[in-house]
């Protein structure tokens, strides 16, 4: 049985905390009180920038996986934040399918410019074209096919580091994953010889050849992701808010209807009020019904859904238990 | 031992000692929380839990879980149980559960599998490496690491429990407090964690027998006094009856133990003593601040932020202590003084920040500073030295030895180091320090360290993030250890 009864002080807590850091936002650059870190949230944050620095300063050549998704414009965010009033010193990589959503990509280019990184576009298309990986076909998903892509990035810009958005919360592999975790020249994570990682203090050590990836979203949620987005006020895709979209259900998800996904025989397309949680390959990430068309209304949402981010989006991690596992095995994100 | 927790007002439970046979002997246990003695405090019925999500508009305050416990304890079951119980579990993580524990010969649910995520731990049917499970409760987020029980993996224990508020020992009641339970309590206690929940775990099996419980709290009782004498500190305990198989007192009070007042494992992790209220290790003082506000200020420099190519800001976490505008400072290695001209947070331009903050610093003077400095408080110096005393936890697969040459990374600074003596290996099974001459793998010895460049620590007692460091291979990379400073 939960004692409600004896939660008055902790909740109590969290009000004042709420209060004094939108105190703090909305008094700009004025002096402010003195800021105790007591809520999570201002944890997160500031841990995700101390590793964001760390990859900063002991990496040569490091990069942010940025797709244009909430996680990425996230983590782009923290990178900002984490050198301002100087440029983040990261490049932008996106590792390009050919299966986008318009959107995704203008937003991609716009923050690039926005931000002044230098953007790298990886492109699955043309692994395909010169032969590094077979065409699964019109209108398969592509997914598994950015491993190679992506790697072959990472070895033509001597990339030493990625920053990812991946959380430990979205895919029971991710959850055993490190925050600053080391793959080896063939770009494999060997989960069974993971460094050990104590304190904050984090081991960027590698040789010529054999890169990190790095994820200071970590140990955020999806939930934390979204009432971060609601306190900073971030810019995302339209795309995972709310609207009449034309979409077929297809493997019990619900897809829009674009270039590569069109209805096959016997399927309906229909308009329905929609939403992604997840931007990813447009063939293969599903949208979930939705009336939430601000950052408030979907956290509200989520805290009623019953199927979890990757669950209710992805059907590439239907096929097997451990889908996601083998996928970043071979050097998946 | 200085560093136990006597402060008990905060706890909403009435704390019973449990009887004289426990709490009379001298101790590394400040509190067992076991409430016994409990006639008025009637099993209530089980109600379950409503709409679990109403309340929960904040993430809140953050507690660190390590669950540790011996192989086959139960561990992961419990965590499944805590998940499931409070409605967390998503409907698609639940049906691929449901479908695996099918393929492996159950009719019903494993729970165990909720957690359980990688193949090879599939199946042997055993932890090998720390998942992360993140669930709130009402005005908090737990983060849960869910660490190893096998020997060998030791290592991804450390890491699992290194940044823990709390451990959660996982006990199997028909097995007692193994060598195991004991290793993990010994390291837990090592890396500085003073608060403990004990779920003593499968009493469904011993028909929730009262004795069975209390000869547990004996024997925790007696490893206490064992790790009092090797000079060791547990801090405070709330023992729990639980059965993670059928939930009994893991979220819902058990109808099976009215012997038993004390809280619900749900309520034991919601009255615990988050990071922002821990006990400072150093002086022992409950403070609801942050748990290194009275610690002198460290910030250690992570990266130089050039401004328009002219002014430059320092870059870096808050270590310890309070970051003050206008502070009196110093820097170090070079003892160079200035002051805090100014302090940007995440949040914009701040006049403070307390431990945990990452911020940037402008200073009043022009001072040469790179990655690696302390920018500490004027007021209450760290050691700036290339002599270590530590205790280390080792994990190369040689062992560590007297001569040999490693790297060193201690907050943000990195430097060549050289493990110059090993006075000490702890013996985990008896708890003593036995002198030794090498540091075998999964050993923990006290050591000594010579460095090539100063370093500029504290105690771990006194800071965990200034007096904390790794040992890396120099030419593997392998993390080969890590240190605590005496």
């Amino acid at each position: 049985m939960i004692d409600t009864s004896t939660t008055g002080s902790a909740g109590a807590n969290t009000v004042n905390t709420d209060t004094s850091r939108a105190t703090r936002r909305t008094a700009g650059t004025t002096r402010q009180e003195t800021p105790k870190i007591t809520n999570c949230l201002d944890l997160l944050e500031s841990h995700a920038i101390y590793v964001i620095r760390e990859v900063a300063a002991e990496c040569k050549r490091p990069t942010i996986l940025f797709s244009g998704g909430k996680d990425s414009a996230v983590i782009l965010h923290l990178a900002v934040k984490a050198f301002q009033p100087a440029k983040p010193p990261f490049s932008l990589l996106h590792v390009d399918t050919g299966h986008n959503f318009d959107e995704a990509l203008s937003f991609r280019d716009e923050r690039a410019e926005e931000v002044g990184a230098p953007l790298i576009i990886a492109s699955v298309q043309d692994s395909i074209d010169t032969g590094r990986v077979a065409d699964p076909g019109p209108g398969a998903s592509r997914n598994r096919l950015q491993s190679t892509t992506l790697l072959d990035a990472i070895s033509q810009y001597r990339i030493d580091a990625c920053l990812g958005g991946a959380r430990r919360d979205e895919d029971k592999a991710r959850a055993k994953e490190r925050v600053l975790s080391f793959r080896d020249r063939f770009g494999q994570w060997d989960p069974h010889n993971q460094r050990p990682e104590l304190w904050s203090i984090y081991n960027l050590a590698i040789k010529e050849g054999e890169h990190l990836r790095a994820f200071p979203l970590s140990d955020w949620t999806e939930l934390d992701i979204w009432h971060y987005i609601e306190q900073e006020n971030i810019r995302l895709p339209s795309l995972y808010y709310a609207k009449d979209r034309v979409v077929i259900e297809r493997d019990g998800m619900l897809l829009a209807v674009n270039k590569w996904v069109q209805p096959s025989d016997g399927e309906a397309p229909r308009p329905e009020m929609v939403r992604f949680r997840t931007v990813g390959d447009a063939t293969c990430t599903g949208a979930v019904r939705s009336t939430a068309t601000s950052p408030s209304e979907v956290i509200a949402e989520l805290e009623g859904a019953r199927l979890s981010e990757r669950g209710a989006t992805r059907a590439d991690d239907r096929f097997s238990e451990t889908a996601m596992e083998d996928r970043k095995k071979e050097g998946y994100f | 031992m200085p560093g136990i927790d006597s402060h008990i007002a905060t706890d909403p439970h009435p704390v019973v000692k449990d009887g004289a046979s426990h709490s009379s002997s001298a101790t590394a246990i400040s509190q067992i929380h076991a409430d016994l003695p409990s006639a008025a405090r009637a099993a209530t019925p089980a109600a379950r839990t409503r709409s679990f999500h109403d309340e929960l508009h904040d993430c809140g305050e953050l507690l660190r879980v390590a669950a540790v416990g011996a192989v086959d304890d139960g561990k992961s079951t419990l965590i499944g149980r805590l998940l499931h119980d409070t409605g967390q579990i998503p409907d698609d993580h639940l049906q691929a559960a449901l479908v695996a524990s099918r393929r492996r010969g159950m009719d019903t649910l494993d729970l165990s599998l909720i957690t359980d995520g990688l193949q090879a731990e599939r199946d042997q049917g055993i932890t090998i490496d720390v998942a992360h499970r993140y669930f709130t409760i009402p005005g908090r987020k737990l983060i849960v690491a869910d660490c190893p029980g096998h020997l060998q993996y030791t290592r991804n224990m450390a890491t699992g429990s290194s940044n823990a508020d709390l451990a959660l020992v996982v006990v199997d009641i028909t097995r007692g407090i193994r060598q195991q339970t004991t290793r993990h309590m010994v390291i837990a206690s090592l890396f500085g964690i003073r608060q403990y929940i004990i779920a003593v775990n499968k009493m469904d099996s011993v028909s929730f027998d009262q004795t069975c419980f209390t000869d547990i709290l004996s024997a925790l009782a007696d490893l206490g006094s064992r790790l009092d004498l090797n000079g060791m500190d547990l801090g405070e305990l709330t023992v729990v009856p639980v059965s993670a198989l059928s939930g009994d007192n893991v979220v819902h009070r058990s109808e099976h133990t009215s012997w038993y007042g004390g809280p619900t494992l749900l309520a034991a992790l919601q009255h615990a003593r988050t990071h922002a209220t821990a006990v400072s290790p150093s002086n022992g003082a409950t403070s609801h601040t942050n748990d290194s506000t009275k610690a002198a200020m460290r910030l250690p420099v992570q990266s130089v932020i050039r401004v328009n190519g002219i002014s430059r800001r320092y870059a870096g976490m808050v270590a310890a202590g309070e970051l003050e505008e206008g502070q009196e400072v110093i820097v170090l290695p070079s003892r160079v003084h200035t002051r805090i001209e100014g302090i940007w947070s995440a949040a914009g331009q701040v006049a403070s920040a307390v431990s945990s903050t990452s911020v940037s610093v402008a200073l009043t003077d022009e001072v040469g500073i790179s990655r690696g400095d302390v920018i500490a408080a004027a007021n209450g110096l760290p050691q700036v030295t290339t002599h270590l005393e530590a205790v280390l936890c080792w994990w190369g697969m040689e062992p560590g030895s007297t001569g040999q040459h490693y790297l060193l990374k201690a907050g943000t600074k990195t430097t060549r180091a050289r493990l110059s003596s090993i006075r000490t290996v702890l013996d985990v099974d008896n708890i003593r320090d036995v002198p030794a001459s090498k540091l075998p793998h999964n050993g923990i010895g006290k050591v000594e360290i010579e460095t090539a460049s100063a370093l500029t620590v504290d105690s771990y007692a006194a800071s965990r993030a200034t007096g904390s460091f790794i040992i890396v291979d120099e030419s593997s990379n392998a993390t080969l250890g890590a240190g605590m400073i005496i």
